[in-house]
Protein backbone atom coordinates (compact mmCIF):
# COMPACT_ATOMS: atom_id res chain seq x y z
CA UNK A 1 0.00 0.00 0.00
CA UNK A 2 3.18 2.56 0.73
CA UNK A 3 4.49 1.58 -2.39
CA UNK A 4 1.16 2.14 -4.34
CA UNK A 5 1.50 5.39 -2.42
CA UNK A 6 4.43 6.44 -3.22
CA UNK A 7 4.16 5.89 -6.91
CA UNK A 8 1.41 7.76 -7.20
CA UNK A 9 2.96 10.49 -5.88
CA UNK A 10 6.04 10.33 -7.68
CA UNK A 11 6.73 13.98 -9.56
CA UNK A 12 6.44 13.84 -13.13
CA UNK A 13 9.43 15.88 -14.05
CA UNK A 14 12.18 15.71 -11.56
CA UNK A 15 12.92 18.39 -9.56
CA UNK A 16 9.62 19.71 -10.08
CA UNK A 17 6.70 19.07 -7.37
CA UNK A 18 4.30 21.44 -9.16
CA UNK A 19 4.31 22.09 -12.90
CA UNK A 20 4.39 25.34 -14.81
CA UNK A 21 0.62 26.53 -15.62
CA UNK A 22 -0.02 25.57 -19.16
CA UNK A 23 1.67 22.37 -19.39
CA UNK A 24 -0.53 20.13 -20.14
CA UNK A 25 -2.55 22.22 -22.64
CA UNK A 26 -1.87 21.14 -26.16
CA UNK A 27 -2.51 23.16 -29.20
CA UNK A 28 -5.91 22.39 -30.83
CA UNK A 29 -6.59 22.48 -34.67
CA UNK A 30 -8.88 24.68 -36.23
CA UNK A 31 -12.28 23.35 -37.35
CA UNK A 32 -11.77 24.65 -40.82
CA UNK A 33 -8.43 22.62 -41.14
CA UNK A 34 -10.16 19.36 -39.51
CA UNK A 35 -12.95 19.81 -42.07
CA UNK A 36 -11.18 20.64 -44.81
CA UNK A 37 -8.31 17.76 -44.33
CA UNK A 38 -11.68 15.21 -43.29
CA UNK A 39 -13.00 15.91 -46.85
CA UNK A 40 -9.70 16.03 -48.98
CA UNK A 41 -9.18 12.21 -47.44
CA UNK A 42 -12.69 11.31 -47.68
CA UNK A 43 -12.43 11.96 -51.63
CA UNK A 44 -9.26 9.71 -51.99
CA UNK A 45 -11.83 7.04 -50.20
CA UNK A 46 -14.68 8.09 -52.85
CA UNK A 47 -12.21 7.61 -55.64
CA UNK A 48 -10.79 4.42 -54.14
CA UNK A 49 -14.56 2.78 -53.53
CA UNK A 50 -15.69 4.09 -57.31
CA UNK A 51 -12.56 2.19 -58.82
CA UNK A 52 -13.86 -1.22 -56.71
CA UNK A 53 -17.17 -0.20 -57.94
CA UNK A 54 -16.40 -0.24 -61.63
CA UNK A 55 -13.95 -3.54 -61.27
CA UNK A 56 -16.02 -5.39 -60.37
CA UNK A 57 -19.35 -4.20 -62.65
CA UNK A 58 -16.70 -4.77 -65.49
CA UNK A 59 -15.79 -8.49 -64.34
CA UNK A 60 -19.73 -9.10 -63.53
CA UNK A 61 -20.02 -7.37 -67.38
CA UNK A 62 -17.59 -10.05 -68.18
CA UNK A 63 -18.75 -12.75 -66.67
CA UNK A 64 -22.23 -12.28 -68.26
CA UNK A 65 -21.21 -11.63 -71.73
CA UNK A 66 -18.94 -15.14 -70.90
CA UNK A 67 -22.35 -16.54 -70.24
CA UNK A 68 -24.39 -15.56 -73.08
CA UNK A 69 -21.78 -16.62 -75.36
CA UNK A 70 -21.47 -19.66 -73.43
CA UNK A 71 -24.73 -20.39 -74.09
CA UNK A 72 -25.10 -19.28 -77.59
CA UNK A 73 -22.31 -21.72 -78.37
CA UNK A 74 -23.79 -24.23 -76.60
CA UNK A 75 -27.44 -23.91 -78.45
CA UNK A 76 -26.79 -21.61 -81.38
CA UNK A 77 -29.30 -19.03 -80.45
CA UNK A 78 -28.88 -16.70 -77.22
CA UNK A 79 -30.66 -17.49 -74.38
CA UNK A 80 -33.48 -14.90 -73.90
CA UNK A 81 -34.35 -13.56 -70.23
CA UNK A 82 -37.51 -15.38 -68.16
CA UNK A 83 -39.96 -13.14 -66.18
CA UNK A 84 -39.13 -13.50 -62.62
CA UNK A 85 -41.32 -12.10 -59.73
CA UNK A 86 -39.00 -10.04 -57.90
CA UNK A 87 -39.85 -9.67 -53.99
CA UNK A 88 -38.71 -6.63 -52.32
CA UNK A 89 -38.58 -7.05 -49.19
CA UNK A 90 -38.46 -4.00 -46.38
CA UNK A 91 -36.28 -5.04 -43.57
CA UNK A 92 -37.51 -2.53 -41.52
CA UNK A 93 -40.17 -1.58 -39.34
CA UNK A 94 -42.46 0.85 -39.38
CA UNK A 95 -42.10 1.86 -35.66
CA UNK A 96 -38.49 0.97 -35.18
CA UNK A 97 -36.96 4.27 -33.22
CA UNK A 98 -34.00 5.38 -34.78
CA UNK A 99 -32.19 6.13 -31.07
CA UNK A 100 -30.02 2.79 -30.62
CA UNK A 101 -30.58 3.45 -26.74
CA UNK A 102 -33.89 3.16 -26.76
CA UNK A 103 -33.59 0.00 -28.93
CA UNK A 104 -31.18 -1.26 -26.04
CA UNK A 105 -33.86 -0.91 -23.47
CA UNK A 106 -36.36 -2.53 -25.44
CA UNK A 107 -34.00 -5.47 -26.24
CA UNK A 108 -33.67 -6.09 -22.53
CA UNK A 109 -37.82 -7.42 -21.99
CA UNK A 110 -38.14 -8.90 -25.41
CA UNK A 111 -38.30 -12.89 -26.30
CA UNK A 112 -34.51 -14.06 -27.89
CA UNK A 113 -35.07 -13.55 -31.46
CA UNK A 114 -36.48 -9.92 -31.38
CA UNK A 115 -33.77 -9.42 -28.68
CA UNK A 116 -31.06 -10.08 -31.56
CA UNK A 117 -32.84 -8.20 -34.04
CA UNK A 118 -32.86 -5.16 -31.44
CA UNK A 119 -29.35 -5.47 -30.69
CA UNK A 120 -27.93 -5.80 -34.35
CA UNK A 121 -29.74 -2.65 -35.09
CA UNK A 122 -28.99 -0.65 -32.16
CA UNK A 123 -25.31 -1.74 -33.31
CA UNK A 124 -25.64 -0.82 -36.40
CA UNK A 125 -27.10 2.77 -35.18
CA UNK A 126 -24.05 3.60 -33.15
CA UNK A 127 -21.29 2.18 -36.19
CA UNK A 128 -22.72 4.53 -38.72
CA UNK A 129 -24.53 7.09 -37.18
CA UNK A 130 -22.65 7.82 -34.06
CA UNK A 131 -19.25 6.39 -35.15
CA UNK A 132 -19.36 4.58 -31.78
CA UNK A 133 -17.17 1.44 -32.10
CA UNK A 134 -17.36 0.58 -28.29
CA UNK A 135 -20.87 0.88 -27.78
CA UNK A 136 -21.54 -1.05 -30.96
CA UNK A 137 -19.14 -3.75 -30.21
CA UNK A 138 -21.16 -3.98 -26.67
CA UNK A 139 -24.45 -4.40 -28.56
CA UNK A 140 -23.07 -6.67 -31.44
CA UNK A 141 -21.61 -8.79 -28.68
CA UNK A 142 -25.00 -8.92 -26.51
CA UNK A 143 -26.65 -9.60 -30.05
CA UNK A 144 -24.70 -12.85 -31.25
CA UNK A 145 -24.93 -13.96 -27.38
CA UNK A 146 -28.61 -14.14 -27.21
CA UNK A 147 -28.42 -16.40 -30.89
CA UNK A 148 -28.54 -19.82 -31.49
CA UNK A 149 -24.77 -21.24 -31.28
CA UNK A 150 -24.86 -21.92 -34.16
CA UNK A 151 -25.98 -18.70 -36.05
CA UNK A 152 -23.35 -16.75 -34.75
CA UNK A 153 -20.75 -17.19 -37.16
CA UNK A 154 -23.34 -17.33 -40.21
CA UNK A 155 -22.32 -13.77 -42.07
CA UNK A 156 -25.11 -12.03 -43.63
CA UNK A 157 -24.76 -9.95 -46.40
CA UNK A 158 -26.05 -6.86 -44.43
CA UNK A 159 -23.18 -7.59 -41.76
CA UNK A 160 -21.08 -4.27 -40.82
CA UNK A 161 -17.85 -4.58 -41.33
CA UNK A 162 -17.49 -4.73 -37.10
CA UNK A 163 -20.51 -7.42 -36.93
CA UNK A 164 -18.53 -9.72 -40.07
CA UNK A 165 -15.48 -9.33 -37.99
CA UNK A 166 -16.81 -10.33 -34.62
CA UNK A 167 -18.53 -13.35 -36.11
CA UNK A 168 -15.04 -14.39 -37.86
CA UNK A 169 -13.62 -14.12 -34.72
CA UNK A 170 -15.99 -16.43 -33.20
CA UNK A 171 -15.33 -19.59 -36.29
CA UNK B 1 -9.13 -2.38 -23.68
CA UNK B 2 -6.26 -4.90 -23.83
CA UNK B 3 -3.85 -5.65 -26.32
CA UNK B 4 -5.67 -8.13 -28.48
CA UNK B 5 -8.84 -6.43 -28.57
CA UNK B 6 -7.23 -3.31 -29.74
CA UNK B 7 -5.44 -5.00 -32.56
CA UNK B 8 -8.99 -6.70 -33.55
CA UNK B 9 -10.72 -3.56 -33.96
CA UNK B 10 -7.53 -1.39 -35.44
CA UNK B 11 -7.71 -4.22 -38.43
CA UNK B 12 -11.58 -4.57 -38.45
CA UNK B 13 -11.37 -0.82 -39.52
CA UNK B 14 -8.79 -0.77 -41.82
CA UNK B 15 -10.44 -3.11 -44.01
CA UNK B 16 -13.27 -1.52 -43.94
CA UNK B 17 -11.30 1.60 -44.82
CA UNK B 18 -9.89 -0.58 -47.68
CA UNK B 19 -13.19 -1.28 -48.69
CA UNK B 20 -14.45 2.43 -49.19
CA UNK B 21 -15.73 2.56 -45.19
CA UNK B 22 -16.15 6.77 -44.52
CA UNK B 23 -17.48 5.83 -41.13
CA UNK B 24 -14.55 3.50 -39.96
CA UNK B 25 -12.05 6.10 -41.60
CA UNK B 26 -13.86 8.97 -39.42
CA UNK B 27 -13.09 6.57 -36.30
CA UNK B 28 -9.62 6.60 -36.85
CA UNK B 29 -9.72 10.45 -37.45
CA UNK B 30 -11.95 11.39 -34.74
CA UNK B 31 -9.31 9.29 -32.69
CA UNK B 32 -6.35 11.24 -33.69
CA UNK B 33 -6.49 14.45 -35.78
CA UNK B 34 -5.89 16.73 -32.35
CA UNK B 35 -2.61 14.13 -31.44
CA UNK B 36 -1.44 14.07 -34.71
CA UNK B 37 -1.94 17.83 -35.05
CA UNK B 38 -0.26 18.62 -31.59
CA UNK B 39 2.94 16.76 -32.32
CA UNK B 40 3.37 18.53 -35.34
CA UNK B 41 3.01 21.70 -34.30
CA UNK B 42 5.25 21.53 -31.19
CA UNK B 43 7.97 20.35 -33.63
CA UNK B 44 6.79 23.37 -36.32
CA UNK B 45 8.08 25.43 -33.17
CA UNK B 46 3.89 26.56 -33.47
CA UNK B 47 4.15 27.76 -36.67
CA UNK B 48 0.82 27.27 -37.38
CA UNK B 49 1.31 27.51 -41.43
CA UNK B 50 4.25 24.78 -41.32
CA UNK B 51 1.59 22.84 -39.15
CA UNK B 52 -1.16 22.89 -41.22
CA UNK B 53 1.04 21.75 -44.54
CA UNK B 54 2.28 18.75 -42.63
CA UNK B 55 -0.80 17.30 -40.98
CA UNK B 56 -2.84 17.90 -44.50
CA UNK B 57 0.21 15.73 -46.40
CA UNK B 58 0.68 13.09 -42.90
CA UNK B 59 -3.25 12.62 -43.70
CA UNK B 60 -2.96 12.44 -47.38
CA UNK B 61 -0.48 9.74 -46.72
CA UNK B 62 -2.32 7.72 -44.20
CA UNK B 63 -5.25 7.24 -46.49
CA UNK B 64 -3.38 6.35 -49.07
CA UNK B 65 -1.42 4.07 -47.74
CA UNK B 66 -3.81 2.85 -45.36
CA UNK B 67 -3.52 -1.15 -46.93
CA UNK B 68 0.27 -1.09 -45.42
CA UNK B 69 -0.85 -0.23 -41.68
CA UNK B 70 -0.16 -3.58 -39.59
CA UNK B 71 -2.53 -3.20 -36.22
CA UNK B 72 0.03 -6.21 -35.27
CA UNK B 73 3.02 -3.83 -35.50
CA UNK B 74 1.93 -0.62 -34.00
CA UNK B 75 -1.08 1.19 -33.20
CA UNK B 76 -2.89 3.55 -35.79
CA UNK B 77 -2.11 6.66 -33.48
CA UNK B 78 1.69 5.88 -33.55
CA UNK B 79 1.49 4.61 -37.15
CA UNK B 80 0.38 8.25 -37.84
CA UNK B 81 2.93 10.06 -36.04
CA UNK B 82 5.87 7.96 -37.88
CA UNK B 83 4.58 9.34 -40.86
CA UNK B 84 4.00 13.03 -39.28
CA UNK B 85 7.68 12.92 -38.02
CA UNK B 86 8.91 11.91 -41.47
CA UNK B 87 6.91 14.61 -43.38
CA UNK B 88 8.80 17.21 -40.90
CA UNK B 89 12.23 15.89 -42.22
CA UNK B 90 11.19 16.05 -45.41
CA UNK B 91 9.67 19.79 -45.04
CA UNK B 92 12.76 20.69 -42.63
CA UNK B 93 14.92 20.44 -45.57
CA UNK B 94 12.97 22.82 -48.18
CA UNK B 95 12.04 25.01 -45.31
CA UNK B 96 15.73 25.65 -44.40
CA UNK B 97 16.75 25.91 -47.96
CA UNK B 98 14.13 28.91 -48.47
CA UNK B 99 14.99 30.47 -45.30
CA UNK B 100 18.04 32.26 -46.93
CA UNK B 101 18.07 35.39 -44.73
CA UNK B 102 17.33 33.72 -41.35
CA UNK B 103 19.55 30.48 -40.17
CA UNK B 104 17.80 27.81 -38.91
CA UNK B 105 19.30 25.05 -36.56
CA UNK B 106 19.87 21.16 -37.65
CA UNK B 107 16.41 19.71 -36.32
CA UNK B 108 16.65 16.02 -36.09
CA UNK B 109 13.83 13.93 -35.37
CA UNK B 110 11.41 16.77 -36.65
CA UNK B 111 11.69 18.78 -33.38
CA UNK B 112 11.28 22.18 -32.77
CA UNK B 113 13.86 24.98 -33.20
CA UNK B 114 13.46 27.35 -29.87
CA UNK B 115 11.38 27.30 -26.39
CA UNK B 116 13.38 23.93 -25.51
CA UNK B 117 14.40 25.63 -22.39
CA UNK B 118 11.24 26.43 -21.64
CA UNK B 119 9.57 23.33 -18.86
CA UNK B 120 5.85 24.00 -20.53
CA UNK B 121 6.86 23.80 -23.94
CA UNK B 122 9.19 20.28 -23.01
CA UNK B 123 6.30 18.97 -21.40
CA UNK B 124 3.71 19.87 -24.20
CA UNK B 125 6.56 18.23 -26.84
CA UNK B 126 7.40 15.27 -24.51
CA UNK B 127 3.34 14.78 -24.07
CA UNK B 128 2.43 15.10 -27.50
CA UNK B 129 4.74 12.08 -28.68
CA UNK B 130 2.78 9.81 -26.07
CA UNK B 131 0.07 7.80 -27.13
CA UNK B 132 -3.67 9.46 -26.21
CA UNK B 133 -4.53 7.05 -23.49
CA UNK B 134 -0.83 7.78 -21.60
CA UNK B 135 -1.29 11.44 -22.33
CA UNK B 136 -4.95 11.69 -20.70
CA UNK B 137 -3.82 9.48 -17.51
CA UNK B 138 -0.68 11.90 -17.05
CA UNK B 139 -3.26 14.98 -17.63
CA UNK B 140 -5.89 13.73 -14.75
CA UNK B 141 -3.14 12.70 -12.92
CA UNK B 142 -1.17 16.21 -12.55
CA UNK B 143 -3.16 18.87 -14.00
CA UNK B 144 -6.59 17.99 -12.74
CA UNK B 145 -4.63 16.23 -9.29
CA UNK B 146 -6.94 13.34 -9.10
CA UNK B 147 -6.26 10.63 -7.42
CA UNK B 148 -5.55 7.18 -8.96
CA UNK B 149 -9.52 6.21 -7.66
CA UNK B 150 -11.24 9.16 -8.94
CA UNK B 151 -9.45 8.52 -12.08
CA UNK B 152 -10.69 5.16 -12.04
CA UNK B 153 -14.20 6.06 -10.67
CA UNK B 154 -14.44 8.15 -13.57
CA UNK B 155 -13.06 6.35 -16.39
CA UNK B 156 -14.50 3.07 -14.95
CA UNK B 157 -11.87 0.97 -14.68
CA UNK B 158 -10.38 -0.85 -11.64
CA UNK B 159 -7.62 1.77 -9.18
CA UNK B 160 -5.48 -1.01 -10.06
CA UNK B 161 -5.67 -0.77 -14.16
CA UNK B 162 -5.28 2.51 -13.38
CA UNK B 163 -2.19 2.62 -11.21
CA UNK B 164 -0.88 0.31 -13.94
CA UNK B 165 -1.25 2.66 -17.24
CA UNK B 166 -0.16 5.89 -15.16
CA UNK B 167 3.21 3.60 -14.23
CA UNK B 168 3.67 3.07 -18.06
CA UNK B 169 2.31 6.46 -19.17
CA UNK B 170 4.81 8.16 -16.50
CA UNK B 171 7.82 5.87 -17.96
CA UNK B 172 6.90 6.77 -21.34
CA UNK B 173 7.09 10.30 -20.57
CA UNK B 174 10.21 9.92 -18.89
CA UNK B 175 11.84 8.31 -22.06
CA UNK B 176 10.80 10.92 -24.54
CA UNK B 177 11.76 14.04 -22.18
CA UNK B 178 14.69 12.43 -21.65
CA UNK B 179 14.95 12.26 -25.36
CA UNK B 180 14.75 16.53 -25.60
CA UNK B 181 17.84 16.45 -23.72
CA UNK B 182 19.95 14.01 -25.84
CA UNK B 183 18.75 15.41 -29.15
CA UNK B 184 20.21 19.12 -28.06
Amino acid sequence: MEDRHRNEDEPLVENFDTLPDGAFCLPRPADSLRRTVLERTEEVLAARARRRFVIRLALLAAAYLGGIVTAFLATGTPTGGTDREIAIVDGSTADSPADPDELVRRADSAPAGERTRLLTEAGDLYLTDHYDVEQALRCYRRALNAMPPSARSAAEPEDTWLLAALKDSRK
Amino acid sequence: MDESHHIWTERGLRDAILRGDKGAWRVFYDQCFDSVFAFVDFRTGHRRDRTEEVVQETWMIAVRRIGSFDPARSRFENWMRGIAANVLRNHWRAWKRSETGRPVESIPDGSPPASRGDLAERIGLALSALPHRYSSVLRAKYDEMMTVVEIAREWQESPKAVESLLVRARKAFKDAFGGLDRER
